[in-house]
């Protein structure tokens, strides 16, 4: 299905897909998507939190109709959480059902060494697909329609977890020692995200394509607000988008990002405000800024900030 | 048009953008996909396969606007600006002549008459092509010209500002500036007064062409050369003496110990490892007492291993070495990520912990109040250990280093290396940095062989570069 699927054959259509479902894009996130797509390669995605990094998965997944296999990394994250385990249970409960079995097999065996090579034939019975517990990343090379895989907030796992996804991100396979090498049924569109909050290695920057996503501009957090609560009425879209985009310029501990001004808009919508005043600004602060130094600074600032915002 | 992208790709190079060739490849296959044809395209293709990175972005967003303009545009704006003028007079004068050709752009009639009038003379339709390309006044042509002439004598291999005289006369001389001038110098002696006229304008755009020429020549030069002569200046800066280094030099060598420690940081930042610890590993567990007919005997425990070496650095600030204890303490304060636990000390006669000081204020103002604190007095290394091994001689362990900075120069006191020799056998590793030559050691009041008797590693240091090896081995070795 990869080249020949309809929907990605052009980056206005990805756009346009996208923009039905709600999520809307610029064409450079619709261009990285689309160059993930032909040249199968895994998208590191960076910018500040909350501008649809997460999104932007979900949507592809929804938009290709692929399942969406994600991964949370965080501190610790090793690889039998998330490429494979074994089903230790499993594994224990057939040992000891399979011992009596044990006689059966050796009945009539010459020795020592008979036994042994009987035992032999039946290899590492308990160490085959049967018994491997798939994690995220084993799970999506799995896949048989291919998937979309999420790998979220990169940069909280540790620095040997990036060394282990050089693998799966390149080659899109994974090695298994007791196995070998499973490769992936069909390869699925990899979607790292960061934060930031630290470096990402070369080694795996190198191995995917960069896109960075910034603050939506004014006119494009507009449609984003008008496609996520279109029942808010424009006059009041305009004022509160213009509000969020002079916050931004402020220095504060947690710049509002997207996400937040969509809650904005469903709180404003929620108060049946129709239009934006002082007195609702200041009761639903709190909504877009998550530091009371921040909602201090900004409260102390707002008849300015809406002085500017009437002439 | 691939040449082009590699071109491009050493222009970001250049700028500090780390490409790889599977990069590149990558930035090839995303062009050939999208095609050249959408310049807004083909940037956000080449931006998400070649900058990985915020700052890199910036840095290829403008290297993107100027090596795709350098060929293309620049010179339409001028043209418009500057022709309407000549125009003019061109428009006034060509009413003699048949007033059918009157057409929008009349200048384009003209040459037309000078390309005659030379060929007729010079019978030579080569020669005519610059003054032809000039009077045609299209400035995508002359631009198309300008960049192959650019081509033809490797512009892009400029290194230094001085090249950049030579380089626009090659240009010019590629472009046929020569035959230009024999032209002009024909027409001058002609007797005509069209002849003259055309003469004349041809000087003028001559002149103009040569502007052009200079920008384009300027433009590649701030392409290609000017990032690689701020690298040379740090290859320089690294290897120069620090003690004859000019102190205005001493910004740029703050920048470079930055970069520096950023590099070393994020070599070794893997060996900085903290695990859990006292956490049965179930799976591994059970897994390994299938054999034990699942008894859990053989248990299996979440490792930790702690990989943070303790740094004690103890520097001589006293007059001629504290500038390289500055470095010192500037590398090792910049390597925060990956030697989180760095205490100094400094001393010329008594010796005083200044971590806290470090930890409060930015670096530079930290080691300009070490100085101002610590720098008085004659040297003494004896009280120096002496004060060292009674603050904290209890804290020194088989994990720790200990780094010394200092010419060892005693004035004549007690060396007291008994001392050294406690601290070497109790710690894991002694390192001492002497900015003097090997050749000097031992000499005059120089203590530095007895010293070095009760090091692990002593060795002479006194380039910024230097430095970087042994913090580099520093780095390695304590994991």
């Amino acid at each position: 299905m990869h080249e020949a699927s309809p929907l990605m054959t052009s980056i206005e259509d990805i756009q346009r897909g996208f923009d039905a479902q709600g999520y809307i894009c610029n064409t450079q996130i619709a261009t990285a998507i689309y160059l993930a797509w032909h040249l199968h390669k895994p998208i590191l995605v960076e910018g500040p939190p909350g501008v649809g990094k997460t999104e932007l998965a979900k949507t592809v997944a929804h938009y290709l109709s692929l399942p969406l296999i994600r991964l949370q990394c965080y501190e610790g994250l090793d690889e039998s959480k998330a490429l494979y385990e074994w089903k230790y249970g499993k594994q224990l409960l057939y040992t000891q059902v399979l011992k009596e079995k044990l006689g059966d097999i050796l009945n009539g065996a010459q020795g020592l060494k008979e036994s042994m090579s009987r035992l032999h034939n039946f290899g590492d019975v308990f160490y085959s697909p049967e018994f491997i517990e798939p994690r995220p990343l084993l799970k999506a090379m799995q896949e048989p329609n291919g998937s979309v895989l999420l790998i979220d907030e990169l940069d909280k796992a540790d620095y040997e977890f990036e060394s282990l996804l050089l693998e799966i991100l390149s080659d899109y396979q994974i090695s298994v020692p007791e196995i070998g090498t499973i490769v992936a049924q069909e390869k699925p569109i990899v979607i790292l995200t960061s934060n930031n909050t630290r470096e990402i290695s070369d080694a795996l920057k190198r191995r995917c394509l960069h896109l960075y996503i910034p603050f939506p501009d004014a006119a494009l957090e507009q449609r984003i607000i008008e496609s996520r609560v279109p029942e808010l009425g424009i006059q009041l879209r305009e004022q509160l988008v213009d509000f969020i985009q002079q916050i931004r310029q402020r220095d504060l501990k947690k710049l509002p990002a997207v996400s937040e001004t969509i809650d904005w808009a469903r709180t404003l919508l929620l108060l049946h405000a129709d239009t934006l005043d002082r007195d609702i600004v200041r009761n639903t602060l709190n909504v877009i800024l998550k530091f009371q130094d921040d909602i201090e600074n900004i409260e102390a600032e707002l008849p300015a900030l809406m002085a500017k915002k009437r002439s | 048009m691939d040449r082009k992208l590699v071109d491009f790709i050493r222009v970001l190079r250049n700028a500090d953008v780390r490409v790889s060739t599977s990069e590149s490849i990558d930035a090839m296959h995303a062009a050939a996909l999208l095609g050249y044809h959408n310049r807004e395209l083909l940037k956000q293709a080449l931006s998400s396969t070649l900058a990985k990175s915020e700052a890199e972005k910036e840095s290829f967003n403008y290297c993107f606007e100027h090596f795709f303009s350098a060929d293309t545009p620049s010179l339409s704006q001028d043209s418009v600006e500057q022709w309407p003028a000549a125009n003019k007079n061109d428009l006034s004068a060509s009413d003699d002549m048949p007033s059918d050709t009157i057409i929008d752009n009349t200048t384009s009639f003209e040459p037309d008459i000078s390309l005659q009038s030379d060929t007729s003379e010079h019978g030579s339709p080569v020669e005519a092509s610059l003054a032809n390309l000039l009077m045609a006044n299209n400035s995508n042509d002359i631009a198309i010209a300008m960049a192959q002439a650019g081509e033809a004598i490797k512009v892009n291999n400029m290194q230094v500002f001085t090249q950049k005289g030579p380089y626009s006369w090659r240009m010019l001389k590629q472009m046929g500036m020569d035959e230009l001038q024999e032209t002009i110098r024909a027409l001058e002696q002609n007797r005509d007064p069209a002849q003259h006229r055309i003469a004349h304008e041809l000087t003028e755009r001559l002149n103009w062409l040569r502007e052009q020429v200079r920008d384009f020549v300027e433009k590649k030069y701030l392409l290609f050369a000017s990032q690689s002569r701020q690298k040379l200046r740090e290859e320089v800066l690294k290897k120069a003496r620090l003690s004859s280094l000019d102190r205005l030099y001493h910004r740029d060598m703050q920048l470079l110990v930055k970069k520096m420690a950023k590099k070393l940081a994020s070599q070794h930042a893997r060996r900085k490892r903290v695990f859990k610890k006292g956490q049965l590993n179930a799976g591994k567990t059970i897994a390994r007492n299938i054999s034990n007919d699942g008894i859990m005997f053989d248990t299996h425990w979440k490792s930790k291993r702690r990989d943070r070496p303790k740094v004690f650095a103890i520097c001589d600030v006293s007059g001629s070495v504290a500038l390289y204890s500055r470095f010192l303490l500037m590398l090792l304060y910049s390597l925060h990520e990956v030697l989180p636990k760095v205490r100094a000390f400094a001393f010329s006669n008594t010796l005083g912990e200044v971590s806290n000081v470090f930890a409060q204020y930015s670096i530079e103002k930290a080691i300009e109040l070490v100085n101002a604190q610590w720098s008085m007095g004659s040297t003494d290394y004896g009280q120096a250990f002496e004060d060292f091994s009674s603050l904290c001689l209890d804290s020194i362990d088989n994990h720790s280093t200990i780094i010394i900075l200092g010419d060892a120069r005693n004035n004549y006191g007690d060396a007291k290396a008994q001392l050294l020799k406690t601290l070497y056998e109790r710690s894991q590793r002694v390192i001492w940095i002497n900015p003097e030559s090997k050749s000097m050691w031992g000499g005059g009041d120089s203590e530095m062989p007895r010293y070095a008797a009760y090091c692990h590693d002593a060795s002479s240091c006194n380039t910024l570069g230097q430095l970087e090896n042994i913090v580099e081995r520093l780095l390695r070795q304590t994991s």
